[in-house]
């Protein structure tokens, strides 16, 4: 019977191309929506190794200050803000932090292994204790280690597994390439470019504010004690206004940083999804067309093959069937060049999430078109063979 | 042996009833050719269409081979149907979309345990038996009216059934491609035996079988041997 309905979808060719092509480009578009969709709901599930609430990120902005004096001047704000009551943890650090929309990367080499790592400069008060860091190996960075000239650095679980698979990562040297690191801990996240975005892992290195040749941090990460809301935000100004005179500080909540990060990541997908969702809309209503015409225009065809021994659900399998063929010609065309995205890395994802995308975007196909051609395949069905036989 | 026993049809709409066949007792014994006649709307197409069990009596028994079908379900009518019953149309309901040769296999498409080969091997003998086995891969448009015909003779042929029903097989056909078309479904009844029920408005086919029923107004008004009729 499956010959037999891919010969009558085959002879009908001319009229069923159009529907195949509309098929096709469904699959298509869905199948790049669902990609990136796919790829987000797996970053998404990955934990960030910290919590945005109560987190404040304040920038600042210090203009002519000679960099002495400013190096002092930071040195002073610091001690002044571990001092205030709201606050539970200060750190001054690189401002490339999740939703900040900055990025530092830098190559890290172990034997032949290379990879890009994201990088982030500590350099004053407490990161892990402001960001609630969570260390699974080793120790975090101590007095003295930012003069070091080993270059203590921490890493990510997800580095220090593609470097050192399951051997311990404390004491190994990895290189930028014009200088050497040490290892002396391992945090097991923290991702800098925001759930929904891939990462590469980070690695922490910490700079001395009194050294020169170091650039000064210019972000402070305050963690404030639970209560805190954002009226404090004024007297804070009025603290560090105090002791850095002419300097801007910028402050935004990272609560408040994630929700706008998610937004604006989330609309073109949205986007995506509504022309996703006329697209398949389009095809539903193909579908239906192309089945009410098909029986319409069989209708002595159904009464035919009644009398020759078709029973009512043989009629409505067959009709399903046809549909299902059709269904599968636009996906075999489509997967064909689903398979090139993966061959070809377009989208820059996991070859897995591609695969996953395929698997998912065939599935809705046929679920569509098993949904869509289930009503006229009925009614196909309930034609009555003595009256379906008269009609010409 | 098909047999209608008190057989009666009324179509029934909100405002209407319209009674098509009324007291019918028709017996087909195995091997017979029988014509039916009668003037449109007599009932004689609703009467084929029962004895092919593609509609139900409103009241009445119909006994295939001493059975009666009375309470029989959609799949097994469809399974007596493609077992025993062969159907010849006046407009040969032929598949445009499908070539001659897969035309004559949709019978056994829906006969469980006939492979593909065997169904192709048995279309061709089908075929051959109708005199179109050159023609095994033309399409329905690319035939005349007397070799659509005869592909749908092969068609009811196939699947070896014990009755054939051919509602006005000749009505589409000029004088010699009707003349054809009936000597086949004569040699089918005297050389193999095929009981046939033919339902025909045209004399001189009729008169070439060997009983005929004429119906009027839903009744069955006349039931002779064409000989005697012919001797008379």
């Amino acid at each position: 019977m499956i010959k037999h309905l891919f010969k009558l979808v085959w002879n009908r060719r001319r009229a069923n191309f159009l529907m195949i092509l509309a098929i096709f480009f469904s699959f298509i578009v869905l199948f790049g929506t669902i990609s990136v969709l796919v790829n987000s709901w797996r970053n998404y599930n990955k934990p960030m190794g910290f919590e945005a609430e109560r987190i404040w990120y304040v920038n600042i902005q210090s203009f002519q200050t000679p960099k002495d004096e400013a190096r002092t001047i930071t040195e002073q704000l610091v001690r002044r803000l571990q001092t205030l009551p709201e606050i539970e943890s200060v750190a001054l650090a690189s401002g490339n932090a999740a939703y900040s929309g900055w990025s530092s990367v830098s190559g890290l080499q172990y034997k032949n292994l290379e990879r890009g790592v994201n990088s982030v400069t500590v350099q004053g008060g407490d990161f892990q204790k402001t960001m609630d860091l969570n260390l699974t190996e080793g120790r975090w960075f101590q007095d003295g280690d930012a003069q070091s000239n080993q270059n203590p650095v921490l890493i990510t679980q997800d580095v220090k597994e593609f470097f050192f698979g399951e051997e311990p990562a404390t004491g190994k040297k990895l290189s930028t390439g014009q200088s050497e690191l040490t290892v002396i801990g391992v945090v097991d996240h923290y991702r800098t470019n925001g759930e929904l975005n891939s990462d590469d892992g980070t690695f922490f290195r910490a700079t001395s504010l009194n050294d020169t040749t170091q650039v000064i941090a210019s972000t402070l990460y305050l963690r404030m004690k639970p209560g805190v809301t954002s009226g404090f935000e004024e007297k804070l100004l009025k603290e560090a206004g105090a002791v850095a005179t002419g300097w801007k500080f910028d402050v935004k909540y990272m609560d408040q940083m994630r929700s706008n990060y998610l937004k604006e990541y989330l609309t073109p997908i949205v986007a995506f999804a509504i022309i996703c969702a006329f697209l398949i809309l389009n095809v539903a209503l193909g579908i239906f067309g192309v089945l009410w015409y098909n029986i319409n225009k069989r209708y002595s065809e159904i009464g035919l093959r009644r009398a020759l021994g078709a029973t009512a659900n043989q009629i409505y399998k067959q009709f399903l069937g046809e549909i299902l063929v059709l269904a599968t010609l636009g996906l075999v065309l489509g997967s064909f060049f689903a398979i090139q995205f993966v061959l070809l890395d377009v989208m820059g994802l996991q070859p897995e999430v591609y695969y996953y995308a395929l698997g998912i975007s065939i599935l809705v196909i046929y679920l569509l078109v098993i949904v869509c051609a289930f009503q006229p395949s009925r009614q196909a069905a309930a034609i009555h063979p003595a009256i379906a036989l008269h009609e010409e | 042996m098909i047999t209608l026993s008190d057989i009666e049809k009324v179509y029934q709409t909100k405002t209407i009833e319209t009674v098509a066949l009324q007291r019918v007792n028709l017996t087909v014994p195995k091997g017979e050719f029988v014509s039916i006649m009668g003037p449109s709307g007599c009932g004689k197409s609703t009467l084929l269409n029962i004895m092919g069990l593609l509609d139900v009596p409103t009241s009445g028994v119909v006994t295939i081979d001493g059975q009666s079908i009375t309470s029989y379900k959609d799949k097994e009518l469809a399974h007596i149907r493609n077992e025993k019953i062969g159907f010849v149309f006046q407009s040969y309901h032929l598949v445009n979309d499908l070539s001659v040769l897969d035309n004559v296999e949709l019978p056994l498409l829906y006969r469980s345990g006939v492979s593909g080969s065997e169904r192709t091997k048995l279309a061709k003998a089908a075929l051959d038996k109708v005199g179109l086995s050159a023609r095994t891969k033309h399409f329905p448009n690319q035939l005349s009216g007397g070799q659509r015909q005869r592909v749908a003779i092969a068609r009811a042929l196939i699947g070896n059934p014990a009755i054939i029903l051919a509602d006005e097989p000749t009505g589409n056909l000029d004088s010699v491609m009707g003349e054809e078309v009936i000597n086949i479904l004569l040699n089918l009844n005297r050389q193999d035996g095929a009981t046939i029920v033919m339902v025909t408005h045209d004399e001189n086919m009729a008169h070439k079988t060997e009983r005929l029923v004429r119906f009027f107004d839903g009744q069955q008004v006349s039931d002779s041997k064409v000989f005697d009729l012919q001797t008379v």
